[in-house]
Parts: structure tokens; C-alpha cells; sequence
């Protein structure tokens, strides 16, 4: 017994110094928080005039999204919190308070995006005759280092406890024999960690939600707001099947102890598939399941590491031997898994392989695999160059293979540590799909008003929408709608469409606008034979 | 080059159309006093024959009488004026609001149209009354529908409506 009490605790110390540094690397860089639902089309426009406050405001975002914090700064300096916002499709409606006053708004907005990561803006309109301020725009509450911190560590511990307890449960279930003490204790205090960090990870989440101070922690606020999230899912299938994970180790009967560490395996897989980016990347059917794949893989693969490494070291021979024999059996088939799976997410979500040094998330992925290979390389030196002489007895071989394991263990944390990095970094894919956002411009005048959407908004073809509705919404009765783009400052000559019209919106497709930069619209709708009502505006068209 | 020089005389062809528009041939008029429009139709649609000429009559113009064309029908749509207006000691509050002309004039041709009516004392002198007109063909129609803004003239517009400057009663 107290011959193996030195190794836990020494492969305790060391994963906590891992921890901690990883902590403070993290620490650095702090990348900005923002994840990939982006506002799309607003109404009131960003930057536009209406004649009289609207009654409601419109926000339609790249998918569906959960209202968090939004608020209303009125001309006045006053902020007011809006309540009662729904949701209409991917369209958040927000009641907007009735107000009088002439001057710039700012309608500051913090929603959840459905991968449970906020997003934060604000959109600055201005009621009555003028074009709104702008400096009155108070940017969103900046990002917090701290915060971010917290979130990060919170993330990163649970992750560990998880993957080290759950996979620890599993690993010491089906290998022979009674458990080893220590390696139960190992495995216990993993998911120990893992239930104490994990209503810290849905605090922290509610915290950085509402975009508060760390020293905010204790609020009821910020906690429902982190229940909303779909992260909470994940959080609790997560404790789950740490509980399960508990009574496999504590289960008298070997079947029972099986059972319910697989149990506790397949409710992990599932609950990691109901939040964040990947789950939430199309073909949904398929990252779902290789999300799932992926983290029971990788449970199965770095839970084995630290009780074999216990068994190899308490020299508990027989059984050691044969858990070693069982480990190598079944972790490269784990590892192929992993491989398979990661390979296919980092597609979908990296996409274009110059993404991989030109994003963040590129980065930490880059980062994460070379971890990753390091791990490998451990992996098959173990297994071509150690395990065998161990299995035949060779106790030179296995004490070097204890620290070898005990490295790769090390290497694993420090995986998770970089994994848990992408909570503040939006994949490529979401950026693209942020790039391919519409360009809209909405024209008001006394006469009347439109709303053009240009989608993508960005030079090159692209297809536009025209909404003509009346003052009180309605739609405006056209006969004929042709739009004309001009850009002089590109020497370019004006480019006319005519516009054809399904169900009251009316649409021009095949239009390319070869340049970016700012194009003058110019509208003529035929309202009767011998009236036409026109209407000019801009758009800027992102390169 | 050779290409240059064609779209250049392609270009100077189009400003060419484009600048002949459907205009009255008299562009100013007293007040009270009986106008004899006379539209200058210079092209068809676009290469297309007109079939069909729409005038539109704006309220303050009364008692407008069309002058009938050979090969051409002739019909008119009377509905009420904003308000009475009087006539030579009549009451007048209703009358022709829209004048239209079915035939054929091909793109290579030119025609007028003629028609008169009584400028009314109450329109706003030293303004332009326009007088919205349609050329309808085939498949396409030329709208000469534009009314300018205040501060800008027939000039800045593609399509403007043909317009008399009214003058003050003498």
C-alpha cells in the first residue's frame, strides 16, 4: 500500500503543475469572445433614420438564437432594460418601450448563440429627421481576461474529470481483478473534480452570457442565464455520468461495475453532443455522432493511462500484466477512432487548410494536434519498444514504462487545456458563413420606403430582395420594380434590373457587382400607370 | 481601336434615344387661358411600335377636348376633379382625366398629339405643369412619368414627364 501512495501522489503534483501552467499560458494571449450566430438584417437598419420610434425592433440573426441581455440607451443618456423579446424564426422581436424623443439609440443586444456561446453588439438608430451619432454608441462591456480565465479553467477541469474519471471507472472495470485502491482513490478524486467544476462551468457561463465582471459571481441573474444555455445540458449529462462512473467504482459485482461504466460512457458521448461549435455544425446528423465518438474514444484512450500506469508501478504483477495486455488490445482501436473523427470535424469546421495559421481556431488546433502527435509518439514507444519486455517481465521495461504513461497522461491534460481554448475562438466555418452575411440597405422618405438585402453582401454575384412596405407595414402595391446599382468611384456605369415579384417580395437574381466599396441603389417602383415612386440609397459591399 | 470606335458610336447612339423625350411642343402658357397641347412622340419602346398613348390630365386643367386622329381611336376617361372649378360662370367638377389615343406608330416615325384645355387661374405660376404620359407597345412601354424634384429640372431625369412652364395671367 505505501509503496504505491508515492507514485499518486507524485502524478498528482505533476498534473496539477501542468494545470497551472497551462493556466498561465492561457493567460496571455485571451482571445476575443465571440461565437458564430452574427447579426444578419436588423429593423431598425444599423445607422439608419425612422420617422417615428418603431414599436418593436427586429433582429435577425445567421441562426435562432435565446434573448440574454438587451437594453436601450436613449438620447437622454438612460439605459432601460427590454423584456419580452420572442422569437420568430432565426428574428428576435424586442418590444421597444414607447418613446418620444428625437436623437440616436442604441439598442445593445447579448444573445446565446445555439451552440450556448453569447454574442454581443449594439445597433445605433436614430429617430426622426437626422442621421444617428455615432460616438453615442457605447461599445458592449468588453471582454474580461478574468473572466475568461475562469471560464477557460472551469471548461478545462471539468473536461479532465471527466475523460480521467469516467475512462479511470470504465478502464478499472474491465480490467481483472479487485481494484486497486490507489488508482480507485485516482479515479475518485477525477470525479470529484469533475462535480466540483462542474457548477462552476455553468455559473461562468451565465457570467460571461450577461458579459459581467467575475466579481459579479454570485447573482441569480447570471445563474438562470447559464441554465439557459445549452451548455447546461451538456454539464448535466456530464454529471451523470460521473455519478454513474462513482457507482461502477463502488459497485460490488464485476457485471454490475461493467455495466455501469459503459452506461456512464454512452451518457458522457451523448451529453458532449447537445453544446458547442462542432455539435452544432452541419451535417448536424453526422458531427453529432462523431462528436460523440470522439470524446468516448478519447475517454476510453486517456482514463486507462493513469490506473495502468498505478497497477505497472504498484507491481500487483499478475494483474497489471494482464490489464497491460487488455489496454494495448483495446487502445488502438480508441486512437484510430480519434483519429477518424477529429479528422473529419476539423474539416467541417476548418474547411480551407490556410485556415489552420490564419485563425485562432486554426491555431489551437494546430496546437492541440501537435500535443496530440507528442502523445503518439509516446504511445508507440510504449507499445514497440516497452510492452512486450514488460508483459515478459522486464522491470526495467516497466518502470519505464510507469513514466512514459505517466507523461502521456500529462500531455493529455494538457490537450484538454488547449481544446478548451475553442470555447473563445469561432471555427472557419463560422466566419465564412459570417462573411457570406447579406448587405442591406433600407431607404425611408416621405414617399415611401424599401429594404434591399444583397446576399452575400459581398462583391461578386449575388441575388437581392426588395421589401417594399408601407408606413404601417403593409405592403407597398407595385407594379413594376427596377433597380439601378451605380459606382462611379469605380468608374463603373449604372447597372439596371429589372425586379420580378413572388408573394409580395420582389427579387433580382443573377446580378453580379464586380467591385466592393460603396454603391448608390436607386429604386423605381411603378405604383400606378403614370406614378413612380423613387428611392436612392447606398451599400458598401465587403471585398 | 475598331471596337472602341463602335462602342463609342453605340454609346452616342443611346445618349442620342435617350435625350428624346416625349415633350409638348408650346413649354409655356398663361394661367386662365385655353392651352392647345401638342405631344411630340419621338420613338417607340425600345425598336417597338406604339399601340397605344396615355395622357394623364392634372387637376387644375378642365374642360380638355382631344383632337381626333386619322387611324387612330380616340377614347377619354372623365372622372371628378379635386375640386369645382369655374367655367365661364359654370360649376365644373368633373370632366376628362385621361386621354387615350389606340393605333400604331412604328419606332422609325414620328407623330403629335393634340389636345386642349383650360388652365385653371388657381395653378401655381412660373412652375412647371406636367402632364404624365405612357407610350404603350407590344411588350414594353415607355413611361414619361417623372416629376422632378424641387430644385431639379426635366434635364436630371431619364424619363421626365412633359411639362408646360406656366406663366402668370397678364
Amino acid at each position: 500500500m505505501t509503496t504505491s501512495r508515492l507514485p499518486v501522489t507524485k502524478l498528482l503534483s505533476v498534473l496539477l503543475a501542468v494545470v497551472l501552467a497551462v493556466i498561465g499560458l492561457a493567460l496571455a494571449p485571451a482571445p476575443p469572445a465571440e461565437a458564430h450566430a452574427a447579426l444578419s438584417l436588423s429593423e431598425p437598419a444599423d445607422g439608419g433614420m425612422v420617422a417615428t420610434a418603431p414599436a418593436a425592433a427586429r433582429l435577425t440573426f445567421s441562426e435562432p438564437v435565446a434573448p440574454l441581455l438587451l437594453r436601450l440607451l436613449g438620447p437622454d443618456g438612460a439605459t432601460q432594460e427590454l423584456s419580452g423579446a420572442s422569437l420568430e424564426g432565426d428574428t428576435l422581436v424586442v418590444p421597444l418601450p414607447p418613446v418620444t424623443a428625437e436623437g440616436t439609440y442604441v439598442l445593445s443586444y447579448r444573445v446565446a448563440s445555439q451552440d450556448g456561446h453569447p454574442v454581443g453588439g449594439a445597433l445605433v438608430y436614430a429617430v426622426g429627421d437626422a442621421p444617428p451619432d455615432r460616438s453615442a454608441a457605447r461599445v458592449p462591456p468588453p471582454s474580461d481576461p478574468a473572466r475568461e480565465a475562469a471560464v477557460w479553467a472551469s471548461r478545462a477541469a471539468l473536461t479532465v474529470g471527466v475523460l480521467f474519471g469516467i475512462g479511470g471507472a470504465l478502464f478499472l472495470a474491465f480490467a481483472s481483478g479487485p481494484p486497486l485502491p490507489s488508482a480507485r482513490r485516482v479515479v475518485g478524486s477525477a470525479l470529484g473534480l469533475a462535480t466540483v467544476a462542474a457548477p462552476f462551468a455553468v455559473a461562468l457561463q451565465g457570467l460571461d452570457a450577461l458579459g459581467l465582471p467575475l466579481s459579479a459571481l454570485p447573482q441569480g441573474a447570471m445563474l438562470a442565464a447559464g441554465l439557459a444555455s445549452p451548455y447546461t445540458l451538456t454539464v448535466g449529462g456530464a454529471l451523470l455520468a460521473a455519478g454513474l462512473a462513482a457507482v461502477s467504482l463502488a459497485a460490488p459485482s464485476l457485471v454490475m461495475r461493467r455495466l455501469t461504466g459503459l452506461i456512464a460512457l454512452a451518457v458522457l458521448a451523448f451529453a458532449v453532443s447537445l453544446s458547442g461549435h462542432a455539435s452544432s455544425a452541419p451535417p448536424e446528423a453526422i458531427t453529432h455522432r462523431a462528436v460523440s465518438v470522439h470524446v468516448a474514444a478519447a475517454a476510453v484512450w486517456v482514463g486507462a493511462l493513469v490506473p495502468l500506469a498505478l497497477m505497472l508501478a504498484a507491481r500487483a504483477s499478475e494483474t497489471a500484466t494482464r490489464a497491460l495486455a487488455s489496454f494495448s488490445r483495446i487502445v488502438p482501436w480508441a486512437v484510430a477512432a480519434l483519429a477518424l473523427t477529429g479528422g473529419f470535424l476539423a474539416a467541417v469546421q476548418v474547411r480551407d487548410p490556410a485556415a489552420l495559421w490564419t485563425t485562432d481556431y486554426g491555431r489551437v488546433l494546430l496546437a492541440k494536434l501537435a500535443l496530440v502527435a507528442a502523445m503518439l509518439v509516446l504511445a508507440a514507444v510504449n507499445r514497440w519498444r516497452l510492452t512486450q519486455p514488460a508483459l515478459a517481465g522486464d522491470a526495467t521495461a516497466r518502470r519505464r514504462l510507469v513514466r512514459v504513461i505517466a507523461v502521456e497522461a500529462v500531455l493529455a491534460v494538457a490537450v484538454v487545456g488547449t481544446l478548451a481554448l475553442w470555447r473563445f475562438t469561432p471555427p472557419p466555418r463560422a466566419l465564412a458563413a459570417a462573411a457570406a452575411a447579406p448587405a442591406e440597405v433600407h431607404i425611408h422618405t416621405d414617399a415611401g420606403m424599401a429594404t434591399l438585402t444583397l446576399t452575400p453582401g459581398r462583391a461578386g454575384p449575388l441575388a437581392v430582395e426588395i421589401a417594399l412596405p408601407t408606413a404601417d407595414f403593409g405592403a407597398l402595391p407595385a407594379k413594376e420594380v427596377r433597380v439601378t446599382f451605380a459606382n462611379a468611384a469605380a468608374g463603373i456605369e449604372p447597372i439596371r434590373r429589372p425586379a420580378t415579384e413572388t408573394e409580395g417580395v420582389w427579387r433580382i437574381d443573377g446580378l453580379t457587382l464586380p467591385v466592393a466599396g460603396v454603391w448608390t441603389v436607386r429604386l423605381d417602383v411603378l405604383i400606378s400607370d403614370f406614378e413612380t415612386l423613387r428611392l436612392d440609397g447606398t451599400v458598401t459591399l465587403a471585398p | 481601336m475598331k471596337t472602341t470606335i463602335l462602342a463609342a458610336a453605340l454609346l452616342a447612339a443611346g445618349t442620342a434615344t435617350a435625350f428624346a423625350h416625349a415633350t409638348l411642343e408650346v413649354q409655356e402658357a398663361k394661367v386662365g387661358s385655353t392651352y392647345k397641347a401638342v405631344l411630340r412622340v419621338p420613338h417607340g419602346c425600345e425598336g417597338e411600335a406604339t399601340l397605344k398613348v396615355r395622357i394623364k390630365i392634372p387637376e387644375g386643367v378642365i374642360a380638355v377636348k382631344p383632337m381626333p386622329k386619322a387611324g387612330w381611336t380616340l377614347e377619354t376617361v372623365k372622372g371628378p376633379y379635386a375640386k369645382t372649378y369655374d367655367y365661364y360662370g359654370t360649376p365644373m367638377s368633373a370632366g376628362v382625366t385621361e386621354i387615350v389615343w389606340t393605333g400604331e406608330l412604328l419606332d422609325e416615325h414620328y407623330d403629335e398629339f393634340v389636345f386642349r384645355g383650360r388652365l385653371t387661374d388657381g395653378l401655381p405660376v412660373n412652375e412647371v405643369l406636367y402632364f404624365p404620359t405612357v407610350q404603350e407597345c407590344a411588350t414594353k412601354a415607355e413611361r414619361w412619368i417623372e416629376i422632378p424634384e424641387a430644385g431639379k429640372s426635366a434635364d436630371d431625369y431619364e424619363s421626365p414627364a412633359p411639362g408646360v412652364l406656366l406663366q402668370p395671367k397678364s
